[in-house]
C-alpha cells in the first residue's frame, strides 16, 4: 500500500489550471518514471491487446484518455473522446487516485456507486488487475520528477495540502452557517430518518430472536 | 493465543497475498493463472515464481499457503491440471484444493505427503459423499457447500469426524456448487471447466435513461437506479421479470457474513473460516482478515468484539446475509 495519501486537493486545483498539452506531458514524464519502477507491469499491459480506457474525474475539467496494450502505452488529457473507448471509468479525483494505489477496493466503488463503469469490461479488468499486483505510489513517483529537490517538494505539497483543506472546511462551514436559517427541515425526510431507526431496532431485535431460536431448535433444522 | 479458528484468506495476486499474511490470515488460498482454478480472470493469479516467493513470504510468517486447483480437465486435456498439482507441491504448498475425482487420485498417487482438501466445487454435502473422499483419496479437508444450514454442518461434522471449512464471508453463488451451467449456457465459457463464471470479455454496462444497465454478452441482467447498489451481471444475481414482476430470481446480490454466527459455528466443530474473493482487490483482503482477525483473537479472549462496520461497505451490493446457515426451509 502507498505510505502516503496523495494530496488530492492540490493536485485537482492544479489540474484544473494547466492546460492539456502541459497536463498530458506532465502524465508521460509520470508513466515514464512509474515504467521504470514497475517493469513487470508495464510489461503486462504492453502484452495486452490494443485497448482504450476513458478516464473522467468527476471533479475536473479534463478527461483522459488511457491507451495500452500492442506493446505501447499513453496518457494524454483530451476535451473529449473523439473514438469511444472499450471502457470509460468515471467518479471524483480522490476514488480514481486511489483506486489506482490500490488503497481503493474497486468492487465495493462500484457497487456504492462511487465509480461508474460503462463499457465492456475485459480490458478495464485486465488493467484493475495488473495494478493489484504492483503496489504503486503516484505522489512518489511524481516527486521524483523533483530530483534533488524531492523532499523540499514533498513537505511543501502536502503543507499546501493542508492549506487546501483547512480552507475548504472553513469555507463549507462557512456555506451552512448562511444557509442555516433559510433550510427548512423537509417532513418527509423526517419521517423517513425515523423509520429508519426502527427498522434498525427491528433488524437487531430479529437478528437476536433468531440466534435464541435457533439455540433452543425452533428453526435451522432441516425438514 | 489459543486459537479460535483458523481464518483463510484469499489471495488473486502476490500483493493480497502479502496484505492477507500482514493482516493475520493463518493461512491463504490463491491459484494458477489459467482454467485450473475457478477464479480464472484476466491478470489475475500466479505463475510459478509468484507461488514460490508467496510460500517464502507467508511461511517466513507462520501461515499456511493452500492452491486451489478447484475446476474440472477438458475430456482428454487432463495435462494443465497434473502441472498444476505438481508445481504447487515443488513450491512448498502446504495444501492443494481439488474437486475432480481423477486430479484428488493423481495427486494422492503422486503427491500422497501433500494434503488434500476437497473444494465446495465437488459440492459434497452429505456423510457418504464425505466419507468416499476421506476414504478413497486421503482428504484431510473439506470446504462445505453454501446450502446448509449449521444444525446440518454440525450434524455432519459429528457423522464423519472431517475436518471442515466453511464460508464466513464474501459473494454467494446458488444453487449446487461445480454443477451450475447459467453462464455456460450465455457464454459458452465454464465456470466448473474454465473457471470463469461471467467472464470479463461477454461484461458490459450502458447508461441508459438514467440507469446503469448491465448485460451478459447480449441478455441484459440487471438495471439500476442511480441510488441503488450496483452489482455484477453473473446469470445468478440478474433481475428478471416473473409474472409481470421485476425481481431477483435465483439469489439477490448480497455478501455472506457469519460474524453473528460464529460461536455456534465453533459449537458445530468447525475448524476453519474461509473469506470468499479472490478476484477482489488487496484493499478488501486487508479489510476482511483484518476485522475477522480482530473478531476471532476477541473470542479467543473472551474480550468485548471490536467494531466491524467497515466490513458492510465492501460487501458484495453493500448487503449482507446469513444466507443458508439461518435458513429454516428446505
Amino acid at each position: 500500500m502507498a505510505e502516503t495519501e496523495f494530496p488530492v486537493l492540490l493536485a485537482g486545483n492544479m489540474l484544473s489550471l494547466l492546460p492539456a498539452a502541459f497536463t498530458t506531458r506532465s502524465a508521460s514524464l509520470v508513466l515514464r518514471r512509474l515504467e521504470r519502477q514497475h517493469p513487470r507491469l508495464f510489461a503486462t499491459l504492453a502484452a495486452h491487446p490494443p485497448a482504450a480506457i476513458g478516464i473522467e474525474p468527476t471533479d475536473l475539467p479534463h478527461r483522459f484518455l488511457l491507451r495500452f496494450g500492442g506493446h505501447s502505452l499513453s496518457l494524454a488529457a483530451v476535451p473529449h473522446f473523439t473514438q469511444t473507448p472499450n471502457a470509460i471509468v468515471r467518479g471524483r479525483l480522490a476514488a480514481l487516485v486511489a483506486l489506482l494505489e490500490g488503497r481503493l477496493d474497486s468492487d465495493a466503488a462500484f457497487f456504492a456507486r462511487d465509480i461508474i463503469v460503462t463499457g465492456n469490461t475485459e480490458a478495464i479488468v485486465s488493467l484493475r488487475n495488473a495494478l493489484e499486483r504492483d503496489e504503486v505510489d503516484l505522489f512518489a513517483s511524481a516527486l521524483d520528477l523533483f530530483g534533488p529537490g524531492r523532499r523540499m517538494a514533498r513537505r511543501a505539497m502536502l503543507a499546501l495540502e493542508r492549506g487546501l483543506a483547512f480552507a475548504r472546511r472553513r469555507a463549507v462551514l462557512r456555506h451552512e452557517a448562511l444557509h442555516a436559517e433559510r433550510q427548512e427541515k423537509s417532513p418527509l425526510a423526517a419521517h423517513c430518518a425515523r423509520l429508519e431507526q426502527e427498522f434498525h431496532a427491528l433488524s437487531a431485535r430479529v437478528s437476536r430472536i433468531e440466534v435464541l431460536a435457533r439455540r433452543r431448535g425452533q428453526i435451522g433444522k432441516a425438514t | 493465543m489459543t486459537r479460535y479458528l483458523e481464518l483463510v484468506s484469499p489471495a488473486g495476486t502476490p500483493a493480497a497475498l502479502r496484505a492477507a499474511v500482514d493482516a493475520g490470515a493463518d493461512s491463504v488460498y490463491c491459484g494458477f493463472q489459467d482454467s485450473t482454478n475457478a477464479r480464472n480472470y484476466p491478470g489475475l493469479n500466479f505463475d510459478a515464481d509468484d507461488l514460490r516467493t508467496g510460500v517464502a513470504y507467508a511461511h517466513g510468517r507462520g501461515t499456511r499457503v493452500f492452491v486451489a486447483v478447484n475446476t474440472f480437465p477438458r475430456a482428454g486435456d487432463p495435462g494443465p491440471w497434473r502441472a498444476a498439482i505438481d508445481a504447487a507441491a515443488k513450491a512448498g504448498a502446504d495444501a492443494v484444493i481439488l474437486a475432480d475425482l481423477g486430479m484428488l487420485d493423481y495427486a494422492a498417487n503422486h503427491h500422497p505427503g501433500l494434503r488434500r482438501h476437497l473444494s465446495v466445487q465437488a459440492a459434497a454435502a452429505s456423510p457418504l459423499a464425505i466419507r468416499f473422499y476421506a476414504e478413497t483419496f486421503g482428504v484431510s479437508r473439506i470446504v462445505l457447500p453454501r446450502v446448509l444450514s449449521v444444525a446440518e454442518v454440525a450434524a455432519l461434522i459429528a457423522d464423519t469426524g472431517i475436518e471442515a471449512e466453511v464460508f464466513a464471508f464474501g459473494s454467494l453463488g446458488t444453487m449446487v456448487e461445480g454443477r451450475c451451467y447459467l453462464s455456460s449456457y450465455m457464454t459458452g465459457r465454464s465456470p466448473s471447466c474454465d473457471g470463469v463464471c461471467a467472464p470479463a470479455e461477454h461484461v458490459s454496462y450502458r447508461e441508459e435513461e438514467g440507469q446503469l444497465v448491465s448485460y451478459l454478452g447480449r441478455v441484459m441482467m440487471n438495471r439500476v437506479d442511480a441510488g441503488e447498489s450496483a452489482a455484477y451481471p453473473t446469470p445468478c444475481k440478474g433481475r428478471f421479470s416473473v409474472r409481470g414482476e421485476e425481481r431477483y430470481l435465483f439469489e439477490e446480490p448480497t455478501a455472506l457474513n457469519v460474524i453473528p454466527l460464529l460461536a455456534e459455528l465453533k459449537s458445530a466443530g468447525v475448524t476453519a473460516l474461509k473469506i470468499e474473493g479472490r478476484q477482489r482487490s488487496r484493499a478488501y483482503v486487508a479489510t476482511v482478515v483484518a476485522a475477522f482477525r480482530g473478531i476471532l483473537d476477541a473470542l479467543a479472549a473472551g474480550k468485548p468484539l471490536p467494531d466491524t462496520a467497515a466490513l458492510r461497505a465492501i460487501a458484495e451490493g453493500g448487503r449482507e446475509t446469513f444466507a443458508a446457515y439461518a435458513k429454516g426451509w428446505r
